[in-house]
């Protein structure tokens, strides 16, 4: 256990390089606050307050995913950088733990931001806090926090594979925003965009958030959660899958060091 | 390490759906005499982002690489070198500038009516000006926290919104609006509002010209004396990095 939990730490602290007390700060605590600031503000001079309060907890999920892919793509991205894999290996490692252990602390990161984007969207939106289903709230946020961590995950097999991380958070940032209801309502598009988005983590979370923020019962979400979950627990399995398969093939061509590629 | 093209990769895309989002709240709001005037500041906002997180990187890197050091012994005071720096970096992100204006344009479905357009570019040239400014200060900074920059990338949202890109100053909050009537390029971007929107008053437009140009001057004297306490301490500890 004590090994494990070094394992989580290295990985953590030692991959991500704005993993310092003000970088943490300003990416953990300020950025979400900030963002969801700046969209709340835009929400509420363009349309209304009900708006502003749509985007606002819209741009907060967001928040969270930003800080959680960037961390554990980078993470990938950098292991591969610095040639950590071929050390990864050599040993004998167990590669479930490893892949996920890459994850564990950035679910408190992630938290962490929604909670101070919970915070802003008091402090600037008229959301009445005492409407809102908190035991449907927190539940929501773990199951939204864990699915994000899953794909950020899934995605970091394309970090290791193309060894970088900056256009594949880029990509995932772009398309969440638009497809998972953040900003655009999910009604907007077609049909089957609709259902491509659902696809995505995040998507069925943000219907039962914004459900909860209306104090609906947990009945009327609860579906919503359970595809939230589903579609994290996907992700997380074809991600291992990926990480395992890409050693075997690494190992079978004796390609790993990004020279070898040119 | 990232390269400076999938850099580029992360601002276009990222930047251009942040405009896609921002156009689209104004688009499904009908305040079409605003789209010009988001149109423009999502394009300044993606060259701020630019900025900051480029000019940072590649400072990062510098520190990191030692080619800084060079700095401190060449005959150009490091104020200069910081300013040229940030002049680069603002036109080298000119073309992402672009890419979010017009994706702004494309969603917002409609080219804006500028209502005078040789004054929005002389109020642009000013806005550019503010930004190069601000720049050359969070550089003088980076140097100052020994390239630290993760911390400064945190604050991009609240630069962009007390620098008038998302809204126009005078419809931020109170606790907001102070600290950004400091900033040159809120000012700036008033006389921006008023070019695309319709002049009420050419004396307004030009003390605001006057106010940015000053606050431009004000933040040069201001940086200037902190480019020197930082070339100071830099002298005294030898220390240009941590690294």
């Amino acid at each position: 256990m004590y090994n494990f939990w070094v394992q989580n730490w290295l990985l953590y602290k030692g991959l991500y390089d704005y993993n310092h007390l003000r970088g943490y700060i300003a990416n953990v605590v300020m950025q979400p606050a900030l963002m969801v600031m700046m969209y709340a503000l835009m929400g509420r001079y363009a349309m209304d307050a009900k708006t502003s309060i749509f985007i606002a907890v819209g741009i907060n999920v967001s928040s969270i995913s930003y800080n959680v892919i960037s961390g554990i793509t980078r993470s990938y991205a950098n292991d591969r950088w610095y040639s950590m894999f071929s050390i990864l290996y050599i040993t004998k490692v167990n590669r479930f733990w490893n892949y996920t252990a890459r994850s564990i602390l950035y679910y408190p990161t992630g938290l962490l931001s929604g909670i101070v984007g919970l915070v802003m969207i008091r402090l600037l939106t008229p959301v009445d806090f005492g409407a809102i289903n908190w035991a449907g709230l927190i539940v929501a946020t773990l199951v939204i926090n864990a699915a994000v961590c899953a794909w950020a995950e899934f995605l970091g097999i394309f970090a290791i594979v193309f060894s970088e991380w900056l256009t594949i958070l880029a990509f995932a940032l772009s398309v969440t925003l638009i497809l998972s209801g953040m900003i655009i309502p999910l009604e907007v598009f077609p049909t089957a965009l609709q259902e491509i988005g659902k696809l995505l983590p995040m998507t069925n979370g943000l219907i039962a958030i914004r459900e909860v923020f209306n104090g609906a019962p947990f009945s009327a979400f609860s579906f919503d959660i359970l595809r939230e979950a589903l579609t994290g627990i996907a992700y997380f399995v074809i991600g291992y899958f990926g990480f395992v398969i890409f050693e075997r093939v690494v190992k079978r061509t004796g390609k790993l060091e990004m020279e070898q590629f040119g | 390490m990232q390269s400076f093209a999938t850099g580029s990769i992360f601002m276009w895309l990222g930047n251009a759906t942040r405009a896609a989002v921002l156009a689209w709240i104004v688009y499904q709001s009908n305040a079409f005499g605003t789209l010009g005037y988001v149109a423009i500041g999502t394009a300044l906002l993606a060259m701020w982002t630019g900025v900051l997180t480029m000019g940072g990187w590649t400072l990062e890197g510098e520190l990191y690489g030692r080619t800084l050091d060079f700095m401190m012994i060449s005959r150009t005071r490091m104020p200069v070198i910081l300013f040229s720096k940030n002049i680069g970096q603002v036109l080298y992100q000119i073309p992402t500038g672009l890419v979010s204006f017009f994706t702004a344009i494309a969603v917002g479905r409609m080219w804006p009516n500028f209502s005078n357009v040789p004054t929005l570019i002389l109020s642009l040239v000013l806005v550019l000006l503010s930004m190069i400014v601000i720049g050359f200060f969070f550089s003088a900074l980076v140097v100052l926290v020994s390239g630290r920059a993760g911390f400064f990338l945190g604050l991009v949202p609240f630069i962009a919104v007390i620098m008038g890109f998302i809204l126009p100053v005078n419809q931020l909050p109170l606790w907001l609006e102070i600290p950004a009537r400091i900033t040159p390029s809120a000012w700036g971007m008033d006389t921006v509002w008023a070019a695309i929107n319709g002049i009420d008053s050419w004396a307004t437009v030009a003390r605001d010209w006057g106010i940015c140009l000053l606050l431009i001057a004000v933040w040069l004297g201001f940086i200037y004396y902190l480019c020197s306490i930082v070339e100071k301490r830099i002298r005294i500890t030898g220390n240009l990095g941590d690294y």
